[in-house]
């Protein structure tokens, strides 16, 4: 089982859209932070935690570009998996 | 969409349209993808099909799709007999509602796992595997919240 299923599936029903924004935010963080971890399986779960009007902005700029940035610096270059995955989300 | 993926026609774009499509807030597209998922003929690859089924339900459109969380439990023992195993297993793991979970939806699997015959042993492991995940969803999202 996956963390977005995790979150989906065992917690309050009322606390999963705001969990799943501070869980967005953090991926997020641990994207831009060199942990040296890979980034791969990180980006893979990020998507699934666009919860609000201001995380499809940022992903539809990440589409676009096909990499994600934040603060104008490049963290991830987005294969065209990943831009339908966003795609997907957008609907 | 069209701008995306312009004239792209490989599986991965196929699929891609095929679950957003089916992820529109549209009570008739909804229906249309709920024949197609069900309809035990058709000739749709397993992929499209679990596309499809993989964008039908959204926390966002509850509204709409709270209608088909009755209907999952009416379609399982005939998808169960017609469909091959593993889109059967997609169907059932992707769609189980667990979204509202409500006692008769539990009361719905262990109904049909009572009426269903003791050779149709991966139906009936499949049920029971329900009625747990639909408990321990129920349990925890009870206990997380004291």
């Amino acid at each position: 089982m996956n963390l977005s299923s995790l979150v989906a599936n065992y917690i309050p029903v009322d606390t999963i859209k705001e969990n799943r924004r501070i869980l967005f935010n953090t991926l997020l963080l641990l994207l831009k932070q060199d942990t040296g971890l890979p980034k791969d399986p990180i980006v893979d779960q990020l998507f699934s935690f666009i919860s609000n009007q201001e995380h499809l902005q940022l992903a539809l700029g990440w589409m676009n570009d096909s990499e994600i940035k934040l603060d104008g610096v490049s963290l991830f270059k987005l294969n065209k998996t990943h831009r339908y995955t966003i795609l997907s989300k957008l609907f | 969409m069209i701008k995306i993926m312009a004239d792209d026609n490989s599986d991965i774009a196929v699929n891609t349209r095929a679950k957003c499509l089916a992820g529109l807030p549209d009570a008739e597209m909804k229906a249309k993808v709920w024949a197609e998922i069900c309809d035990t003929n058709s000739k749709e690859s397993v992929y499209l099909r679990s596309a499809k089924i993989q964008g039908f339900y959204s926390w966002e459109q509850l509204d709409i799709i709270s209608p088909y969380f009755d209907k999952f439990y009416e379609v399982l023992p005939e998808l169960s007999q017609k469909s091959p195993h593993r889109y059967f297993q997609t169907f059932f793991y992707s769609l189980l509602p667990t979204m509202q979970i409500a006692d008769n939806h539990i009361v719905k699997l262990v109904s049909l796992k009572a009426n269903t015959a003791d050779q149709n042993k991966n139906f009936s492991s499949m049920l029971q595997d329900g009625i747990e995940v639909l408990i321990r969803c129920m349990e925890v999202r009870q206990f997380a919240k004291l």
